[in-house]
C-alpha cells in the first residue's frame, strides 16, 4: 500500500510530537520527579517511530528507536535522570527535527546519526552500570518515613525549599502539619467543584500550603480520583480526617503527619522513587482518555461564545433569505452563480455551527448503568440495561434538559415496568428483567427510547381509574382506543397518587415528563403492550436555534408552522366539510379528520372562502387535524425568536422569526392547539 | 422524627423527584417553594432544618436566597442544585454559605449522602 498521499498528515502530527518531545523535555528539567512527563515523552517518541515506519522512513524509525529505548529505561527507572541525560535527550531531539525536516522535503535523511545514536547507547549503558536509582536514593537518603509508606494510594509529597522554611516556621510556632490525599468517588459530577468544598472545608481548619495538582489544574479537573494538600492547622489528626469525611462523595482520606526531619529528608527535586510506577500508570491512562498534552485535539470554549456565534450563524441565515428573494428578480446570470455559491455556504456554515452545539447522548447516558444497578438493588429485581446509539449527538443544551426526564423514565421502568422475579417466571419470561436504552436519528429528530419487556399497561385499569378521578366520562372510556387510554397516563394529575402506579406499572410525573419534552420542542409517545411491556420514546429536535417550517398567511398573519408536524396538505372545497356533535370534520382516507380555523382560533378574524380553501394536516402526539389557512406561501427555514418575555407566555405561539423580506412570521405551536382541541371536546 | 426539609425549585417535575426520594428514606418535606422569594418567605415561617436550592428560577435565583436565607438565619444549612455546566454558580452559592451541591440528573443516593451529611 501507498502512503503517499498521507505524508501531508505524517507531517503535521509529526512536528506536533517534536513539539511535544520539546515542551516536556524543558518541563523534565525543571521537575526530574515528573514521571507523567517521562511517560508521555516516551509515547511520543514511540509514535513517531512507529509512524516513520509506516512511512518506510527506515533511517528515521532507527533513530527514534535509540531515543524510546532511553525513555524507556527512563520510564521504568532503570536510570535515573541526571543534567547529562537531559542534554542528550535535548540534542537527540534536535536532531530529530533537523532529519524529519530532510524526510519531509527529499524523503530521505543526508544527515549522519551515527554518532548521536551512540551518544544515546552510552548514555543508556553508562547509566545502566551504576546503581540503579531507587537503590542510590535509598543509601543517600535517610529512613523512609514510616507514615508515608503505609498508602499506597497516597499522592507524593515533594517540597521545594520555600515549602521548607515553611514547614520550619510553622513547626517553631507548634502548628501540626499533614498532608492529606483525599480520595473522591469514581462517578463524581463537577470534581473540581468537589474538590473546592474540600479546599474551603480546610480552609476552616487551618491554612493550606500547597496542593498536588496544582491548583490550576485540579479547577480544570486535571487529576484523576485523588489530589493532596499540604495544611497548618492547631486541630489534631483524628479532627482533620473526621472533617473531610463529613464531605459528602469522598471515598477516603489518608492523612499524614509530616515533620522537620522530613522536610530536611526530602530534598528538593529528588526523583520520586515510590509513587513512579502508579504515576506512569495514570498517566497512560491519562493519554487513553484522549487528555494527553502529546496532540491537542481539543480546545476549551466558552459556552457563551459558542452561543453568540450560532446567534450570529442565524442573524446571516435571515441575511441569506433575504438575498435570495432579491436575485429572484436578477437577470444577470453571473450575479445569480455568485449568490447560489453564497447560498451552499451559508448553509455549509450554519451545519458547521449547528454541529459545535453537539455533543454525544452519551455524557447523559453514562451515568445509568450505575443507577439500574443501584434501583435493581433496592426493588430486588435482576435487571439487565442495554445500552445503543449513545454517540447519537443532541444539542448540548438539550442535553442537559433530558437527564431527568431520562431518570425518571428508567426508575419507572425498573419500579413500576418489570415484575418481580416469581412473576416473569409464571409469565414465561427469562427471570432477569431487560430495560433498553436507545438513541438513534429520525429525520430531523433525535428519538431516545426507554423500554422494558414488563407487564405493560392496562389500558381498561387505566380507563376506570381515570372515570374513578373524574378525568373521563364513562361514555367516554368506551369509546377510547387503547392508545388513547393509555395516553391518559400524560393527564396532569392521573398518576398523582401511589395505588395507580401499581395498577398502572406507570407512575408519578409522566405529565411532567411530557411537559419537559414539549418545552424542548420535542415529543413524548407511549406504545405498551399488556404483558410484553413499555417502551416510551422521546422525540427531541436536533437543535432549538433553526426549524424547516411550512409558511402560511391567516388573515393579515403569516405563520410558520414547524414541518416537523405537518403530515400533508389538502385543497377542500365546503361541501365536503361537516358538522359532528357540532365539530366541523372532514373524512380522510376513511378517518375523521377534525377542522380547525387558524384564523378564528388565533384571533384574527375569520376565513371566507368561495371555492376551495388549503387545509394543512398536522400531528402532535397522538393528535391529529386539519388547519384551515388563507394560502400556502411556502416552506423554508426560519431561526426561532423567543417571543418577549413582556408578551408572556401566548398560548398556541411558540415564538416569532423574521422572513426574508423583513415581515415577522409567528411560529405555531401545534401541539398546544391540538390539546385546546382536545380540551374543548371534552 | 425525620429531618424537615424545605424544597426548592421552579420545576414540579423536580420537587416531585426530590420528595419522592426525601420521603422515601425518612425525610420529611415540610414544604415547596417554586422561586427563590417563596423560598426566604417558606424558610421564614417554617425553619426547616436543611433547604435544597435550585440556582436558575423566576423572581430570585438560588444564590439571592441563599444569601437572604443565611441573613435570616446565620446557621441555615442550604443545598444548592445545579445541572451540568453551572460551575461558576455552583462556586459561588458555596462561597454565598451554601453546604453542599447536588448536580442534576439527581442520583438518589448522593440526595440522601448530601442531606444525611449536611443536616447532622
Amino acid at each position: 500500500m501507498d502512503f503517499y498521499e498521507y505524508k501531508d498528515v505524517f507531517a503535521v502530527e509529526a512536528r506536533e510530537h517534536i513539539q511535544s518531545l520539546n515542551e516536556n523535555l524543558l518541563q523534565f528539567e525543571q521537575t526530574p520527579a515528573d514521571r507523567e512527563l517521562v511517560a508521555e515523552m516516551f509515547r511520543a517518541a514511540h509514535s513517531l517511530k512507529g509512524m516513520a515506519g509506516t512511512m518506510g522512513y527506515t533511517q528515521l524509525a532507527d533513530f527514534t528507536h535509540h531515543m524510546e529505548n532511553l525513555l524507556d529505561a527512563l520510564r521504568n527507572e532503570e536510570i535515573a535522570p541526571s543534567q547529562e541525560l537531559i542534554n542528550t535527550l535535548f540534542d537527540s531531539v534536535d536532531m530529530l527535527e533537523l532529519i524529519l525536516e530532510e524526510v519531509i522535503s527529499f524523503d530521505t535523511v543526508h544527515t549522519d546519526t551515527t554518532a548521536m545514536k551512540e551518544r544515546l547507547a552510552e548514555i543508556l549503558a553508562g547509566s545502566l552500570a551504576q546503581p540503579k536509582a531507587a537503590e542510590a536514593a535509598e543509601a543517600g537518603q535517610a529512613e523512609p518515613i514510616p507514615s508515608r509508606q503505609a498508602g499506597e494510594a497516597e499522592v507524593q509529597l515533594t517540597l521545594n525549599e520555600y515549602d521548607r522554611e515553611l514547614l520550619k516556621e510553622a513547626a517553631a510556632r507548634n502548628y501540626n502539619v499533614y498532608w492529606i490525599t483525599v480520595i473522591i468517588r469514581q462517578d463524581v459530577l463537577m470534581k473540581s467543584v468537589r474538590a473546592y468544598t474540600v479546599f474551603q472545608a480546610l480552609e476552616k481548619l487551618g491554612t493550606v500550603v500547597k496542593s498536588e495538582p496544582s491548583a490550576e489544574d485540579i479547577d480544570e479537573e486535571h487529576f484523576e480520583d485523588r489530589f493532596a494538600v499540604l495544611i497548618f492547622t492547631r486541630q489534631s489528626l483524628p479532627e482533620v480526617r473526621e472533617a473531610i469525611l463529613n464531605i459528602p462523595e469522598i471515598l477516603d482520606v489518608i492523612v499524614s503527619e509530616v515533620t522537620v526531619e522530613d522536610a530536611e529528608s526530602l530534598p528538593p527535586r529528588t526523583p520520586e522513587i515510590t509513587a513512579g510506577k502508579e504515576r506512569a500508570d495514570q498517566a497512560v491512562r491519562r493519554a487513553g482518555d484522549g487528555r494527553s498534552r502529546v496532540v491537542e485535539k481539543y480546545v476549551r470554549v466558552e459556552t457563551e461564545r459558542l452561543d453568540q456565534l450560532n446567534n450570529l450563524v442565524g442573524e446571516l441565515v435571515i441575511s441569506r433569505t433575504q438575498v435570495m428573494e432579491l436575485a429572484k428578480q436578477l437577470e444577470d446570470g453571473h450575479s445569480r452563480a455568485v449568490i447560489a455559491q453564497m447560498d451552499r455556504v451559508t448553509t455549509e456554515l450554519q451545519y458547521a455551527a449547528m454541529k459545535l452545539r453537539m455533543v454525544p447522548v452519551k455524557h447523559v447516558f453514562d451515568r445509568f448503568p450505575r443507577m439500574v444497578r443501584d434501583l435493581a438493588k433496592q426493588a430486588g429485581k435482576d435487571v439487565q440495561l442495554q445500552i445503543a446509539g449513545e454517540e447519537t449527538e443532541l444539542d448540548r443544551s438539550l442535553t442537559n434538559q433530558i437527564g431527568d426526564p431520562l431518570v425518571h423514565l428508567i426508575r419507572n421502568a425498573v419500579d413500576h415496568g418489570l415484575e418481580a422475579r416469581e412473576e416473569r417466571l409464571r409469565a414465561g419470561k427469562p427471570a432477569e428483567g431487560r430495560i433498553r436504552l436507545e438513541a438513534r436519528h429520525e429525520g430531523s429528530h433525535v428519538v431516545i427510547e426507554v423500554a422494558d419487556d414488563g407487564r405493560g399497561i392496562d389500558s381498561e385499569k387505566v380507563k376506570a381509574k381515570a372515570v374513578d378521578i373524574g378525568l373521563i366520562t364513562l361514555e367516554q372510556a368506551a369509546k377510547m382506543t387503547p392508545q388513547e387510554a393509555q395516553g391518559l397516563i400524560f393527564e396532569p394529575g392521573f398518576s398523582t397518587s401511589e395505588e395507580v402506579t401499581d395498577v398502572s406499572g406507570r407512575g408519578v410525573g409522566m405529565d411532567a415528563v411530557k411537559a419537559i419534552l414539549e418545552a424542548m420542542n420535542g415529543s413524548v409517545e407511549l406504545r405498551s403492550t399488556l404483558g410484553k411491556g413499555t417502551t416510551v420514546s422521546l422525540r427531541l429536535p436536533l437543535t432549538l436555534a433553526i426549524i424547516q417550517a411550512l409558511l402560511v398567511r391567516t388573515g393579515t398573519e403569516m405563520l410558520a408552522i414547524p414541518i416537523q408536524s405537518v403530515r400533508e396538505n389538502l385543497r377542500v372545497t365546503p361541501e365536503v366539510v361537516k358538522t359532528i356533535h357540532g365539530e366541523r370534520v372532514i373524512t380522510l382516507r376513511n378517518e375523521v379528520l377534525p377542522i380547525l380555523d387558524l384564523t378564528g382560533l388565533l384571533g384574527f378574524g375569520t376565513i371566507t372562502h368561495d371555492g376551495g380553501m388549503p387545509v394543512i394536516v398536522v400531528e402532535a402526539g397522538t393528535m391529529k387535524a386539519g388547519l384551515m389557512v388563507d394560502e400556502l406561501l411556502g416552506q423554508q427555514e426560519v431561526v426561532i425568536k423567543r417571543l418577549s418575555p413582556i408578551l408572556g407566555d401566548v398560548k398556541g405561539l411558540a415564538g416569532a422569526t423574521v422572513l426574508g423580506d423583513g415581515t415577522v412570521a409567528l411560529i405555531l405551536d401545534v401541539a398546544a392547539v391540538l390539546n385546546d382541541l382536545t380540551a374543548e371536546s371534552k | 422524627m425525620g429531618k424537615r426539609v424545605l424544597v426548592t425549585d421552579d420545576t414540579a417535575f423536580m420537587r416531585m423527584t426530590l420528595r419522592n426520594v426525601l420521603e422515601k428514606n425518612g425525610f420529611e418535606v415540610v414544604g415547596e417553594a417554586a422561586d427563590g422569594e417563596e423560598s426566604v418567605a417558606l424558610y421564614q415561617e417554617l425553619r426547616p432544618d436543611v433547604v435544597t436550592m435550585d440556582i436558575t428560577m423566576p423572581k430570585m435565583d438560588g444564590i439571592t436566597a441563599i444569601k437572604k436565607i443565611l441573613e435570616i438565619d446565620p446557621n441555615a444549612k442550604v443545598i444548592v442544585c445545579s445541572a451540568m455546566g453551572q460551575k461558576p454558580m455552583v462556586i459561588e452559592a458555596l462561597n454565598a454559605g451554601a453546604k453542599d451541591f447536588l448536580v442534576k440528573p439527581f442520583q438518589p443516593e448522593r440526595i440522601i449522602e448530601a442531606l444525611r451529611k449536611v443536616a447532622g
